[in-house]
């Protein structure tokens, strides 16, 4: 064995010349200083992080600081995370990199994130970890040393292949990986070709279930930890319990995967209470006029509309306004008539009663004024956000909410990207289609950092293609009494496309609203089994 | 071992290290208000273009104000928080490591006879030992360099005494007989001989996981036949530079120090 040695050969020569001529020589208690500062950023032991002396402006869960300190100290700075969704698998990754920094073990690092992740990364890791990433745009300059960021669709194309090809990276983080579970992709062997001395690759999806990406992504990390391909698949394909234990065990060097059930995040519950409400009698009318109304040359239309007008009269009057149709005015007549509308008026009622912060929110711009304007009369303060806003606007409306406002309305898009811990109870005013989008509006609030328990208020108007169609799909699925996290993979699985084009294709095909509910009912089932099989496995995974 | 944090208290530090700056600090119990130098502007405020700018017109600049806190909560769009895990609480450490890197100091003694003070090379050393797990020493190391003797913990011998930039009163600096370059060749073997008496049980295992990590590496070349040898080569050096065992020898700062028998 040899051990490399490094002195420090200027030093001596450097004193002796400043000191010749009385130039930079520091009095007692610079020197002092240098010292002190030395001992305080000292890595004194190989099994702590140093990094958690100095992020006090963070709240690690333990499971967080287990994994980062597995990561660093068992498997050497190359593996897998695979948190489920809202565990802060992000928090984990910023944890390791600020770790490697401050060890100065990585000086030059590549982050690939999806394009719509770039910015948040770069946010996250500056305002939690002070670590100035730069997001590559137009022309990065590759061969500089640092921190980039950028999405693995930039980075593939040419000329920044070739360029980030000749780099030698010293640390290389990927979120989303399973994406790269597929060793023929450009994407893969783009990856797969990169130089880096540590490597991180995130991902939500469990990849246990499908051999060949398992090998894949192992083999990103870790050529040859499983063999080569052909031996490892004749090898494992067979399945036994003694395979699966010994191939678990193999995984289980390069991955670490936290639970929910496992960790702390359980303590914070969610309740969840369903609202329904009914029209008043003038408003009912009239929604029964819309539901018969003959002009529409398509049914989804119909219900697109017959759903704006569960939220708000102004959603459907900004999309009734440009139907050039007789009737269409007619009802336009009809709808400026009509009171405040019921819903809102329950909003309301219960932001009254909560009397804490609220985050409400609707899927149409048209809403989110309305009930400012709303809310505002009855004395109750709030601020609008949506997704469009610029960052700089999101971060002033949040500071805004968390100060002075009650209630903070939020647009669909609005959904991603914030982090509200610090409110605690959320409006659903109108449910979006794809039960996987609610799942991420409550993670807003829902995520680690929240001190309280969570409460979900879903609204829903009686006997109205809401209350139908919407309640069924929800309740059914069983959403909100639990987390899903894996709904995704049950869609992937089942071969289905993604739920929202699943849903407009049943509403698109069907004449009724009855015939729409069986087509739902049926879809719902299938859902349903799959998950119940899914349970049974996620148990084995975690004895 | 419980992790040691020398400097506890980073609000008193700043203070002093302001000060010391020659920066005009106004405190209180969580905040600091300090009126920056020129030099202190263009470290840590990061405005390289203005500085150019008012150069090339040959004006006089207007250093900032900068307010800061160490506590997280306290912080706001105008007082900045500093921290030891902020850039600039580390461009604080790189300006005071680089200000505090050399000396040549004298006992301050109060005396009213002729004293001979003899010199002292001291070197303060970080070793920072790499491989799969990483840790570091401080350690620090003195040679009279009159007769050879070499001491450790050298510094908080000095920090029992006081020092001062010039020669006391009625002190008169004894000339070194050894040469402070050699003093300085004999602390770098005694530090050598020292690493060398003992066991490295952590480089051990390092280079056994090396030597494990390539075999894997190996086995997989040799069953993929596709392997491109260049990423066979990368990723060799890769594993390297993660598990081959290293001791890196930094000095921190040292100088001259004349002190009374």
């Amino acid at each position: 064995m040899h051990i490399e040695l490094s002195r420090d050969t200027e030093f001596i020569e450097q004193l002796l010349t400043n000191v010749q001529q009385n130039q930079q020589l520091a009095d007692w208690n610079w020197f002092k200083r240098a010292y002190d500062i030395t001992e305080t950023l000292l890595i004194p032991e190989p099994n702590q992080l140093k990094a958690l002396n100095q992020l006090k402006n963070i709240e690690f869960l333990p499971h967080q600081i287990d994994t980062a300190i597995k990561v660093i100290n068992e498997m050497n700075g190359r593996a897998i995370l695979a948190d489920e969704v809202g565990l802060g698998k992000t928090i984990e990754a910023g944890l390791i990199i600020k770790e490697y920094l401050i060890r100065q073990l990585v000086k030059k690092i590549l982050i690939l994130v999806p394009a719509s992740l770039v910015n948040q990364w770069a946010n996250e890791l500056n305002d939690k970890f002070f670590i100035k990433a730069t997001v590559a745009k137009k022309n990065p300059c590759w061969s500089n040393d640092g921190i980039l960021i950028t999405s693995i669709d930039l980075a593939k194309k040419e000329p920044h292949r070739s360029m980030i090809l000749e780099q030698q990276y010293d640390l290389l983080v990927i979120d989303e990986a399973h994406k790269l579970k597929n060793k023929q992709t450009q994407n893969y062997q783009f990856v797969q070709a990169i130089s880096k001395k540590y490597c991180l690759l995130l991902t939500a999806t469990p990849i246990q279930n499908k051999l060949n990406d398992l090998f894949n992504l192992v083999t990103l990390l870790k050529p040859g930890l499983l063999g080569d391909q052909d031996s490892f698949l004749k090898t494992f394909d067979r399945g036994s319990p003694e395979l699966d234990h010994q191939l678990k065990k193999l995984i289980q060097k390069v991955m670490v995967r936290n639970l929910r059930h496992e960790t702390k995040m359980n303590t914070k519950q969610r309740t969840v209470e369903n609202i329904t409400i009914p029209f008043t009698e003038q408003e009912y009318q009239f929604y029964q006029k819309l539901d018969q109304a003959s002009f529409f040359n398509h049914n989804a239309i119909k219900i697109l509309h017959l759903r704006e007008f569960c939220s708000s009269r102004e959603a459907l009057f900004t999309t009734l306004n440009k139907e050039d149709h007789k009737e269409a005015r007619s009802l336009i007549e009809d709808l400026q008539q009509l009171p405040h509308h019921a819903k809102a008026l329950k909003l309301v009622e219960l932001v009254k009663s909560i009397n804490k912060k609220c985050i409400v929110f609707t899927e149409y711009r048209a809403t989110q004024v309305y009930l400012q304007w709303i809310l505002r009369e009855n004395g109750i303060s709030s601020v609008p956000f949506r997704g469009g806003f610029k960052p700089s606007k999101k971060d002033w409306m949040k500071q805004l909410f968390k100060d002075h406002a009650q209630v903070l309305i939020a647009t669909e898009a609005g959904g991603e990207g914030i982090n509200l811990q610090f409110c605690h109870h959320l409006i659903n005013y109108d449910l979006p289609w794809n039960p996987m989008r609610v799942e991420q509006r409550i993670g807003r609030i829902h995520r680690y950092g929240q001190q309280n328990d969570v409460h979900i208020y879903n609204f829903s108007m009686i006997d109205t293609i809401e209350d139908h169609v919407l309640k069924l799909l929800y309740q059914k699925i069983d959403l909100f009494e639990r987390v899903i996290g894996h709904l995704d993979q049950i869609l992937a699985e089942l071969h289905l496309k993604s739920f929202d084009e699943e849903i407009n294709q049943i509403i698109q095909q069907s004449q009724s609203v009855g015939e729409i509910k069986i087509k739902m009912n049926n879809l719902t089932e299938v859902i349903n089994e799959y998950q119940i099989d899914g349970d049974e496995s996620d148990n084995r995974e975690s004895s | 071992m419980v992790m040691k944090v020398i400097i506890e208290n980073l609000h008193n530090f700043l203070i002093e290290y302001f000060e010391a700056n020659q920066c005009e600090v106004i405190a209180d119990t969580d905040s600091l208000n300090i009126k920056l130098t020129e030099e202190m502007d263009e470290l840590l405020m990061n405005r390289p273009f203005y500085w150019h700018y008012v150069r090339k017109l040959n004006q006089k600049g207007h250093p900032l104000e900068l307010k800061l806190t160490t506590n997280y909560l306290k912080a706001t769009k105008d007082i900045d928080y500093l921290y030891f895990s902020t850039d600039r609480f580390w461009k604080i450490a790189q300006d005071t490591l680089s200000k505090g890197r050399f000396t040549k100091l004298y006992q301050k003694i109060d005396i009213r006879e002729q004293t001979p003070i003899y010199p002292w090379l001291i070197i303060n050393f970080k070793l920072i030992y790499l491989g799969k797990k990483q840790s570091e020493e401080l350690k620090s190391y003195g040679i009279h360099l009159i007769n050879g003797t070499i001491i450790d913990e050298a510094f908080e011998w000095l920090q029992e005494k006081q020092w001062t930039l010039t020669i006391p009163d009625f002190c008169y600096p004894i000339s070194p007989i050894i040469k402070p370059e050699n003093g300085y060749t004999r602390i770098e073997q005694y530090i050598l001989n020292d690493l060398q008496s003992k066991q490295h049980d952590w480089a051990s295992e390092s280079y056994q996981s090396l030597t494990e990590e390539i075999q894997v590496l190996d086995y997989f070349k040799h069953n993929s036949p596709n392997m491109d040898p260049k990423h066979y080569q990368q990723e060799k050096a890769n594993l390297e530079s993660i598990y081959q065992p290293k001791i890196k020898i930094e000095v921190i700062n040292g100088g001259l120090f004349y002190i009374q028998q």
